[in-house]
């Protein structure tokens, strides 16, 4: 037993350090985002780095917690996320942002040369129907209009509630939506104005009018580096050559040619880096991994993640079962404990999971842990204790010493029921692991998260069809082993008589 | 030898046992009979140490049952109830060896004493191969027997053995029974609600009221001799039960 513990610890470990030695790059889970990590990326390698890019990490505090903790050395923050969000010192200067970070052990680089400002947009036609050009025309309209704002926008201090007591808003018919949905929700007809980013490409694409900030609400949220001040200094210099070479046009064409053009964001950054000089031509057009060798590290990462999870919640929740099963007033406190971890809902427990583990598998491992414990303890539970009074007697009255009546007759009895709730909490765990990918954890939600971002169905489909198909390979193994270790005398089909 | 004193057993305001004292001489046969409720099982399984009384003492060979020796005890003892009681999960070979299994006997000497068993209950060798769930009552019951008698106890406790089984095959295995228990010498203590089966195994009748033994002695003594009204009234039932058929 100690021996399996010992070699889940260190599959842990290995999970959440992996290849500890290289740079890690951050970024979050929208494209300018993204792009702006794989610059960050390709330029640390070609400078002779080694460098990796964990993308599409959750939200904001998720990436800044990580950075702290070093899961991440690098990623690309906007200074009035910084002030407002972050560090909690609107309109501060430059220089008090740069000591705050400095007493946290973190350092910003000089400004990348655009930045990409919160405003609100709306389409064309209506806004001109009626006669919206700045937000404060807003309040005319207000109770008639539905706004869709992204959920981070909705809760930031700098987003809709400050907007919001700054123009005398009341919020009309209000919902919150992922980022990446608004768009097309705008364009469809199903809210009337959301929060755009002002270098996003699809302001251009859709045709959309951006309402001038008349009263200065949003802060300006110029694009920065933020690194651990233990970067080395050849990284620091590496990353320096960028600071005030992007352009706010240039940002937006990136962001067009991922999001329209469907290139790779590895490939749009290595052609501005070239463009920009800061890379050759040639090394610029060795590509990255194709989507099949893409695909098979996905599989591995999520099948990574349920087996190890799966497995430390076998070790753990059928002896607690047995426990619980054999010990009455035990039995309620196990079964809510376990009940409660199952309440919270997974995306939360993942995410708590962060300033204690920091970002990566790691984090994920031990909450797709918690999420499997309830099925098997519960089940074990009932196998055991459905076991009826007259087979205990003769397993007792047979002269079986406790340990030996567990393991010869009560377990092979639950068997069946034991086996049963493994499964369902493996099938759970195949599901819930594509959460993982939120917290960095990658495997088949990384896909899916992609796919939403870019709008890209088939890429969501690389995702969910693997995993609906590792769901039920899960099943079908579980079935097999269920032939193979329960006795044909506890089967209904061999029954007869 | 089995010695009970003054044993007690209550569930909750229940008495399923009140002052219960008696006396099983070894190699003999007692029947424990009276009707449902009165403390028949319970005190079985007091015997058998499933249970352990409020208040009394069982004592076995002199020595009072206690928690230290109740693993000696069982293995010194087999125990077989209404149903049977098999493990469904193990065939019946796998039933009746799980002890001697446990207890690390060679398998050479686990088959011999597998066949010898099987030839005085009458087991056939399929029986051995099959799932309980997959056998009729009667075969059951046998390798029940099968599995009590495995390590060769001194002791045979049996609650209703044969209660759920058709009158033909009862008939049968009570008198195969009969034999072979006087053949092996066992001490015999068999729970019955029927006097008629009572009578004919067993040297001694215990007839058991409301948690109280009402009288131990041979049906000749119950008869001549009631020591209550109830044993007059309890034999008189069980007669017209028995004249009462066509």
């Amino acid at each position: 037993m100690t021996r399996w513990t010992g070699a889940i610890l260190c599959l842990l470990w290995l999970a959440g350090h992996a290849a500890a030695a290289d740079l890690v790059v951050g970024s979050k889970k929208f494209t300018e985002s993204v792009v702006l990590g794989e610059l960050a990326t390709t330029l640390l390698t070609a400078s002779g780095e080694s460098a990796r890019h964990r993308r599409e990490i959750g939200g904001t505090r998720v990436l800044f917690e990580a950075l702290k903790r070093g899961d991440i050395d690098i990623y690309a923050e906007y200074s009035g996320t910084l002030a407002q969000e972050l560090l909690a010192l609107p309109g501060a200067s430059r220089q008090a942002l740069q000591s705050a970070l400095n007493n946290q052990g973190l350092r910003m680089s000089a400004p990348l040369g655009f930045a990409n400002n919160y405003a609100l947009a709306m389409r064309e036609r209506e806004a001109a129907q009626r006669g919206i050009r700045a937000i404060s025309d807003l309040a005319a309209a207000d109770g008639a209009l539905r706004y869709g704002f992204s959920h981070e926008f909705l809760d930031r201090a700098d987003g809709w509630p400050g907007l919001r007591d700054a123009y005398g808003l009341t919020g009309g018919r209000l919902r919150g939506l992922d980022h990446d949905l608004a768009y097309r929700a705008l364009d469809q007809g199903a809210v009337d104005v959301i929060e755009v980013y002002t270098t996003d490409a699809e302001i251009d694409y859709y045709g959309l009018r951006v309402l001038e900030d008349d009263r200065g609400h949003f802060s300006d949220y110029a694009a920065v580096w933020l690194y651990r001040s233990d970067l080395p200094a050849a990284a620091v210099a590496a990353l320096a050559r960028l600071n005030g070479r992007i352009g706010a046009d240039a940002m937006r064409r990136m962001n067009a040619a991922v999001k329209q053009a469907g290139q790779s964001e590895s490939a749009v950054a290595r052609a501005f880096l070239a463009s920009a000089g800061l890379m050759d031509r040639a090394s610029a057009r060795s590509l990255p991994a194709g989507p099949w060798s893409q695909f098979v590290q996905t599989t591995r990462e999520h099948l990574l993640l349920v087996s190890l999870s799966l497995g430390a919640a076998l070790l753990v929740a059928v002896p607690l079962g047995v426990l619980a099963a054999g010990v009455p007033g035990l039995r309620q406190v196990v079964l809510s404990a376990v009940g409660v971890l199952q309440t919270i809902p997974s995306l939360a427990l993942l995410v708590i999971m962060v300033p204690l583990l920091g970002i990566g598998a790691a984090p994920a491992v031990v909450a797709l842990f918690l999420y499997s414990l309830l099925p098997i303890v519960r089940n074990t539970v009932t196998g055991l204790t459905g076991i009826p009074d007259e087979i205990r007697d003769s397993a007792r009255a047979i002269g079986l010493p406790r340990a030996a009546r567990l393991r010869h007759v009560y377990l092979p009895m639950a068997l069946p029921q034991i086996l049963a709730g493994i499964k369902i909490a493996a099938v759970i765990n195949v599901g819930t692991a594509t959460l993982a990918a939120l917290i960095g954890a990658g495997g088949y939600g990384q896909p899916i998260l992609t796919g939403i971002r870019l709008d890209d169905t088939a890429l969501i489909l690389w995702g969910a069809v693997p995993a609906a198909a590792m769901a039920l390979a899960v099943q079908g193994l579980f079935d097999l082993a269920e032939r193979w270790l329960v006795s044909p005398g506890l089967r209904s089909d061999t029954r007869q008589v | 030898m089995i010695e009970l004193r003054n044993v007690s057993q209550r569930f909750r305001q229940h008495h399923a046992l009140r002052d219960v004292s008696l006396t099983l001489p070894a190699g003999r046969t007692a029947a424990l009979i009276g009707p449902s409720g009165c403390g028949k099982s319970t005190l079985l399984r007091c015997v058998a140490g499933l249970m352990q009384p409020d208040e009394g003492t069982v004592e076995v060979d002199g020595r009072p049952l206690t928690a230290d020796r109740l693993a000696a005890h069982r293995q010194r003892l087999g125990y077989v109830i209404q149903n049977g009681g098999l493990f469904p999960h193990l065939d019946g070979r796998g039933n009746v060896t799980l002890a001697a299994r446990h207890l690390g006997w060679r398998p050479a000497d686990i088959e011999a004493r597998v066949q010898v068993l099987a030839g005085q209950l009458r087991v056939p060798a399929r029986c051995l191969a099959q799932y309980p769930a997959t056998l009729s009552g009667g075969q059951r019951q046998r390798l029940s027997l099968m599995r009590a008698l495995m390590l060769d106890p001194p002791l045979l406790l049996m609650d209703e053995p044969l209660a759920a089984l058709d009158p033909m095959i009862r008939a049968g295995l009570q008198a195969e029974l009969r034999t072979l228990f006087e053949q092996l010498g066992k001490t015999v203590l068999w729970v019955t609600h029927d006097l008629a089966e009572a009578a004919w195994f067993a040297d001694d009748i215990l007839l058991l009221n409301d948690g109280r033994v009402v009288q131990q002695g041979r049906l000749e003594d119950l008869r001549m001799h009631p020591a209550s009204d109830f044993v007059t009234q309890f034999l008189t039932a069980q007669q017209q039960l028995h004249a009462g058929l066509p």
